[in-house]
């Protein structure tokens, strides 16, 4: 071995990685070569002083072990929340997979279409809202509403019930003339509010056509509902089911004629 | 995807391969860092990721080895980006590096006694001289030197051949040396070194021998 030879060995041989042959083989040449041999002296001095410095304690601060154990304390808690959270979605996508497999018929809600715009009807009606035209013959209400719904509006004439006024509502989205009575079926009780909500609806609300009047409950307030033709009636009151029936007209308006406004365009 | 499953026990284990070496990774977290909050920082993240990873390491194997090459990623993708060190490493001190040894008169190198000055240098001094090293080859010289890593355990820590390492690791040292020599000149434990072609400088030496 030369010194060219030695020279790429020097450092593994001094870092300890050759093994005894190979180590033999070195010395021989170092044996023979004062150059060589002080230039190992000079790395053994070098590494000598490198070693020293790293046996110069440097000690992790006490502060940093603590700081390690809450970290995976932190770790543990946030590895269990995650676990929680996995099952949770699970158990919430089998919830909804449930949910819409159950309700299909009337959607996500499991509300039916008719009960919904009961239900608008009644807290429309509820809300008390001013009227915009009162204290005028039903035939000027009926022309009030003319250009302002897409569709005629006949004032049904309720029995033992008069015209106080009218306005525009919605039901649902849907905007609607509203009718305000002032009903009275026994001579010796006060007047009662009675709304008659009248849009109109090709196919959405399930309503039979008049003279079937079906009643449900909404809010405390009784609602019949009615179709004729392509407009739906909802009439909300807070009498009960049998007096309810007595105020509705002979015939789907009450007999009353079919006022077509000026505006109104088939 | 599953996600590995702490148990009490695995945290047991954990802490008791992994506590033991918060001294030699936090020494050389701040070789590398060169700040005590960074460092500090630095062991904090190497450890929780060794954790989150633990059922990556294999029973048996070097845990010090596993824990250093976490520390070494760690560092390498979160606070190198910070330091602009890296256009310094390749290059420009290559050639300087492998010019001494060419340059040098083995004969004179033998006969000089002040070869030995490294011994007589202070801790502290090799030290700073590490820290300011550029980081290839500060971190080679880190595991090697201080932490007396083998040159497998070295490539497989750095994910890079045994040969990279072994070049690294020459450059790192003549590096080193060179600048421990600069210290050594400074603090009057020898005198400056000549230029090697300046041949009345070589004479004084010589004479004053």
């Amino acid at each position: 071995m030369t010194c060219l030879e030695l020279e790429p060995f020097l450092h593994p041989y001094l870092d300890g990685e050759f093994d005894a042959g190979e180590r033999a083989r070195v010395e021989v040449h170092l044996e023979g070569c004062p150059a060589c041999a002080a230039r190992v002296r000079s790395e053994q001095s070098f590494r000598r002083a490198v070693k020293r410095a790293a046996e110069a304690p440097v000690l992790a601060p006490p502060s940093l072990r603590g700081r390690v154990l809450a970290g995976l304390h932190a770790e543990d808690r946030a590895q269990r929340r995650r676990t929680r959270q996995k099952l949770a979605w699970a158990a919430a996508a089998a919830a909804t997979l449930a949910l819409v497999g159950g309700s299909l018929p009337w959607g996500r809600t499991g509300i039916s279409p008719r009960q919904r715009y009961v239900e608008s009807a009644a807290l429309n009606h509820a809300r008390g809202l001013p009227l915009e035209i009162s204290r005028v013959p039903p035939e000027n209400v009926e022309a009030w509403f003319g250009g302002k719904l897409d569709h005629r509006v006949a004032v049904p004439r309720l029995q033992r019930a008069s015209l106080a006024g009218a306005r525009l509502l919605n039901v649902q989205d849907r905007p609607a003339a509203y009718l305000r009575y002032e009903a009275q079926p026994h001579p010796d009780t006060a007047p009662r509010g009675v709304g008659l909500f009248v849009f109109d609806d090709l196919r959405e609300v399930p309503a039979a056509p008049f003279p079937s009047v079906e009643v449900a409950r909404s809010r405390g307030y009784n609602v019949a509902v009615w179709r004729d033709g392509e407009l739906v009636y909802e009439l909300v009151t807070d009498l009960e089911e049998p007096e309810l029936r007595e105020l509705l007209p002979p015939s789907p308006t009450g007999g009353a004629p079919l006022v077509r406004p000026a505006s109104w365009t088939p | 995807m599953l996600e590995f499953r702490h148990t009490s026990t695995s945290r047991e284990e954990f802490e008791a391969l992994v506590l033991p070496h918060l001294d030699p990774l936090f020494s050389a977290a701040m070789r590398l860092t060169r700040n005590e909050r960074d460092a500090e920082d630095l062991v904090q993240d190497t450890c929780m990721r060794a954790y989150r990873f633990f059922d990556k390491f294999e029973r048996g194997t070097n845990i010090k080895a596993w824990l250093f090459k976490i520390l070494t990623n760690t560092f390498i993708n979160r606070y190198r980006r910070r330091v602009k060190e890296r256009s310094l490493v390749e290059g420009a001190d290559r050639e300087s590096v492998q010019d001494e040894f060419v340059s040098r008169d083995a004969a004179d190198f033998a006969a000089n006694p002040e070869q030995y000055f490294f011994d007589r240098l202070l801790s502290d001094d090799v030290l700073r001289a590490i820290d300011a090293l550029p980081i290839d080859f500060r971190l080679v010289v880190i595991l090697a030197d201080l932490q007396e890593f083998s040159y497998r355990e070295i490539a497989e820590i750095m994910d890079v051949p045994v040969g990279t390492v072994m070049s690294r690791l020459f450059r790192g040292r003549k590096l080193l040396q060179k600048s421990l020599r600069g210290y050594a000149e400074g603090a009057g434990v020898i005198s400056p070194a000549g230029d090697p072609t300046d041949l009345n400088a070589f004479r004084r030496r010589r004479n004053n021998g």
